[in-house]
């Protein structure tokens, strides 16, 4: 009898009612079942010994410890790690994800090099560190012809880059941005940490601490102790931010706000804490600050600039009183773009309450010591503008670099005004230490792709949100690299050797090993017994002693809540009444873009991972559409309906969405999520949406210089 | 007749917190990479893409700015009464074993969908297309979940591998298979979700939370009405959201407090 599987399926249901109960039918059914179910693409399981390996996740700053289980050798799935502070057992969806990025088809499999038409041939590593040699060779002497753009935000990376970078004569060492070039701005040694475990009132401003900002995990797991299941809560949650975002929806209170207003409330609510009688004594400023405040941020103006109404202010002001450890948060929706002076306003009012470096409030963390001889200070590298620098090259008034080496970073996709960046970068010589196959690698002359975190040896270095100073490892957990890859860190080293420049190391692994013995110059120790939120509020932890390159490498976490130096505060009064917003309404573009991002949507250098797709839903993507939110009377006022096509233009760039009526969004505004709209990578994350960086807009902050675009405006209209 | 009926003395089951959860989908691919589900090139077609683990976004409908958002992971609630059971006519679904997991035998299952029909949640998929692994992706696969070729029904079974292996542990141990620890046993998603929104145990035994949980005047059940007695227990403070839950009309009221 020939069978193929759909008369199969006609002859099983035509049977099943009259033969139910013969024998016969049951034996064949199975059989048959298990016939046509026995198809050559399904893939047969492979067995072997099960296992777990500790490391640290380096898709996304945050820094998560994760756990890679194995079976028979090979990485199966990554899990939380329940031994580390920043995870905890928990995970985020990126993370989760990352084991089958391993073999995801937009990764670069050997070095390559662009070629007369554009396209990418192989060659070997010789011939490839042999071309980046003769490319950097041709640059050096010359001031500041060799840039570097790093998307690791935390790794001792950054030291080999600046260190060849010195040495070749620039000083070109940048970070994609991030909320920590804005903290820079305000704290010029060490960084900020965030004490949430002990804080019982946490009040962010535009900070998307659940899902996209700083440590997001280790902030989800603090969120969740302070509400157990079943249980009064013991902490409360407000979010103040453009949207319901992931963070608005989960705090206890959402307060809804104009994009980039989010410092104008919080000196409004700083008004009500000095009208009071509330004061910060131990800041030298305070007098101007509160003249500043009582003068300006008055309950009406505060209303007119924020759209958030008087009482609710002044409410916002009594729970901050009530509350035993009030905590503050400053940030940018989506942890970039904001300027100084929303990111001082919000820490001023920490202030107010004498939150510095005090249980349960903010924390001035040490950097850990410098390994790499010619190296710029982190604090130095962590102040660097790219966006700035990035649009004074494009305008010509900033010389042209000759060479840019791009590493674990998607600048021609991910800063704002991509096009911008494009031009910035045409013409120079650009080569990219990219994993995958981004949109900066298909512009590249050079590709010398880096192993993934799982097949390499790296470091994370107190991630930006930490509320202590820590430092952890992330370890090969296969032996052999999956492609013909090589750890960008050994290509670094190989290629100073050659130019006669000294970093000091053979390997990048010694130099991890340097900054492992250097953390003995700290007060560290290992969180086996106590957490750092724990030590914080006065357990006493045991010093870290023994091995510790034995330790951290096998996965132990590291952390210090040390002081670094005694800090001197200033609320920032100058800085504050510097940077004001401009008190004026666009009428050419008179909507607010709020632009959102998620660990959902991959992060800014990995695109959407193929395992997140289930995630999105029907009113996030359908086919290659992507939408846009916006509340019902904002649609109204437009002309809008849910499912209509509407065109978003900013002044130098526009995209195209569907709208999904969602109100959620405050009002005359439309949020958009980042990173949709991908052009290279693979077929999972490929023309999926649009990018919204190109309708984010760039503006100089006055006061502080300082590139800002988290407060873009646009004008919208049916497509 | 109505043998799937049967009364078991433990009832692994969730709690989960609707007012804790943020949505953001750990739990969902962390179920994709512990079941060996195969990532799809386009998931926006809801209805014919797969994943046992569902979370669902809720609104009270509220405009601007009144308005609330819940999310709602929903994995198959092993319902005490499955609709999904008595229309199979191959008994590829059945809850018989220990535990009251409603078990899926994909060999068997030829493909008919008549419990995707039957269960009232959408906890069940068709494998419409054949499932591909990206070249070397396959290498991922964990030893533990057989894959599934098209033309199957498929659908949570509270990583039911983890039991089989909590049970031989505690039998090596020498401890009673049948009186597992809270925590011995723990699907993927509970395990990995970062804020702790679910919570996982013997609804039977008054040891585990579950059991107080479910008991909690905050405490409800998908379409209660339906009578499907789901093992799946949600949580929420807030009443709009235990209303959604069970699809109340205007005028109705709800438990709770
Ligand atoms: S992992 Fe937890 S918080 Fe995230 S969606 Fe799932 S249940 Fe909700
Ligand atoms: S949720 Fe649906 S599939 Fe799961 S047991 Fe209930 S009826 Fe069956
Ligand atoms: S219990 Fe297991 S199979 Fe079910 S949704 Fe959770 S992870 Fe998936």
């Amino acid at each position: 009898m020939a069978l193929n599987r759909r008369s199969f399926l006609t002859f099983a249901a035509g049977g099943v009612a009259g033969t139910l109960f013969t024998p016969v039918i049951w034996k064949s059914i199975d059989d048959s079942a298990i016939w046509t179910q026995n198809w050559p693409w399904i893939p047969r399981l492979e067995y072997g010994p099960r296992a777990y390996a500790a490391t640290t996740c380096k898709l996304c700053p945050a820094g998560c410890g994760l756990n890679i289980r194995t079976a028979g050798g090979r990485p199966v799935a990554a899990e939380g790690r329940t031994d580390h502070p920043l995870s905890q057992g928990g995970i985020c969806p990126l993370g989760a994800a990352a084991v089958q990025l391993l073999y995801a088809p937009a990764r670069i499999k050997g070095p390559m090099q662009k070629q007369a038409d554009g396209s990418h041939q192989p060659i070997s590593w010789d011939e490839a560190e042999a071309l980046l040699q003769e490319k950097l060779a041709e640059q050096k002497g010359r001031k500041d012809a060799v840039v570097c753009v790093s998307g690791d935000e935390n790794g001792t990376i950054n030291e080999l880059f600046s260190a060849l970078l010195g040495g070749l004569g620039s000083d070109g060492c940048f970070l994609m941005p991030g909320e920590q070039l804005v903290a820079s701005k305000i704290l010029r040694e060490g960084s900020i940490g965030y004490d949430l475990e002990n804080a019982d009132f946490v009040l962010a401003f535009g900070a998307d601490m659940l899902d996209s900002w700083g440590t997001a995990v280790r902030n989800k797991k603090a969120y969740g102790a302070a509400h157990p299941v079943g249980e009064e809560a013991s902490a409360e949650y407000v979010y103040v931010g453009p949207t319901q975002n992931v963070t608005g929806g989960a705090a206890d209170q959402w307060i809804a706000i104009t994009p980039g207003m989010e410092g104008v409330l919080a000196l409004g609510i700083a008004y009500h804490l000095l009208q009071g009688g509330m004061s910060a004594p131990q800041a030298h400023d305070f007098f101007a600050y509160r003249n500043f405040v009582i003068n300006r941020y008055t309950p009406d103006y505060v209303e007119r600039l924020t759209g958030v109404a008087p009482e609710q202010v002044a409410e916002l002001a009594r729970k901050l009183r009530t509350a035993n450890k009030p905590l503050i948060i400053p940030g940018s929706t989506i942890a970039q773009g904001g300027g100084v002076f929303s990111f001082a306003a919000a820490l001023s009012l920490n202030m107010l309450f004498d939150n510095v470096n005090s249980v349960g409030g903010i924390q001035v963390l040490p950097d850990l010591p410098k390994v790499v001889e010619g190296a710029k200070a982190q604090a130095q590298i962590r102040a660097k503008d790219l966006v700035a620098y990035v649009q004074g090259v494009a305008d010509g008034k900033v010389s042209k670099p000759g060479v840019y080496l791009v590493y674990e970073a998607n600048p021609l996709f991910a800063l704002p005004q991509p096009d911008v960046a494009a031009k910035a970068f045409d013409g120079s010589y650009l080569v990219s230490f990219s994993t995958f196959y981004d949109e900066t690698a298909v512009q590249a002359d050079l590709l010398l792709p880096t192993p993934t975190f799982i097949e390499r040896f790296d470091d994370v270095q107190t991630p930006y949100g930490s509320g202590f100073a820590s430092y952890s490892l992330t370890r090969p957990v296969i032996r052999q690299p999956i492609f013909d890859t090589k750890p960008t860190g050994d290509v670094l080293l190989g290629v100073a050797k050659a130019l006669d420049i000294d970093l000091g190391y053979d390997s990048f692994d010694k130099v991890l090993e340097a900054k492992v013995a250097a953390l003995s110059e700290l007060e560290g120790f290992f969180t086996d017994k106590v957490q750092p939120w724990e030590a914080r509020a006065g357990k006493v932890p045991a010093a870290a002693s023994g091995n510790l390159w034995r330790n951290i490498s096998r996965g132990s976490f590291w952390a210090s809540i040390q002081e670094p130096f005694p800090t001197a505060m200033q609320l920032g009064s100058t800085i504050i009444s510097q940077t004001a917003p401009p008190d004026a309404e666009d009428w050419t573009f008179p909507v607010s873009l709020a632009a959102m991002d998620s660990r959902t949507y991959g992060s800014r250098h990995i695109a959407i991972p193929p395992f997140c797709l289930p995630l999105l839903g029907e009113q996030e993507i359908q086919g290659d559409v992507f939408y846009v939110w916006m509340n019902s009377a904002t649609a109204r006022a437009y002309g809008l309906q849910a499912e209509d096509k509407v065109k978003l233009a900013g002044p130098n760039g526009s995209c195209l969405a569907k709208v999904r009526i969602f109100e959620g969004v405050g009002r005359n505004m439309v949020a958009a999520p980042l990173g949709f709209g991908h052009t290279a990578w693979d077929k999972f994350s490929r023309n999926k949406g649009d990018n919204i960086y190109k309708v984010l807009t760039v503006r100089t902050e006055p006061g502080s210089n300082l590139a800002v675009w988290a407060d873009s405006r646009v004008r919208i209209a049916k497509a | 007749m109505v043998l799937y009926l049967k009364e078991f003395k433990i009832k692994w089951g969730m709690v989960i917190d609707l007012d804790r959860c943020t949505g953001c989908g750990a739990c969902m691919v962390a179920c994709q990479a512990e079941n060996n589900i195969a990532p799809p090139v386009d998931a926006s077609n809801k209805r014919y893409s797969m994943t046992w683990l569902l979370v669902y976004q809720l609104s009270n409908k509220q405009p601007y700015p009144n308005h609330d958002v819940a999310y709602m992971p929903r994995p198959c609630l092993q319902c005490g009464k499955p609709n999904c059971v008595p229309v199979c006519p191959v008994i590829a679904t059945d809850k018989n074993q220990e535990g009251g997991i409603v078990s899926q035998v994909n060999a068997r299952c030829i493909g008919c969908r008549y419990c995707m029909a039957a269960c009232p949640y959408h906890a069940r998929y068709f494998n419409w297309q054949d499932p591909v692994w990206p070249e070397g992706m396959e290498k991922t696969l964990t030893p533990d979940v057989s894959t599934r070729p098209r033309g199957v029904v498929e659908k949570c079974l509270f990583c039911h591998h983890r039991y089989m292996y909590a049970r031989d542990k505690a039998r090596i141990e020498g401890r009673d298979p049948n009186a597992l620890n809270e925590g011995d046993y723990i699907p993927a998603c509970v395990e990995m979700c970062p804020t702790g929104a679910m919570v996982f145990g013997d609804l039977q035994n008054p040891e585990h939370k579950v059991h107080k949980l479910s008991k909690s005047p905050y405490a409800f059940r998908l379409l209660e009405r339906l009578n499907t007695k789901p093992q799946v227990y949600y949580y929420s403070k807030r009443e709009w959201v235990r209303k959604q839950g069970d699809n109340y009309l205007e005028h109705e009221t709800v438990g709770g407090v």
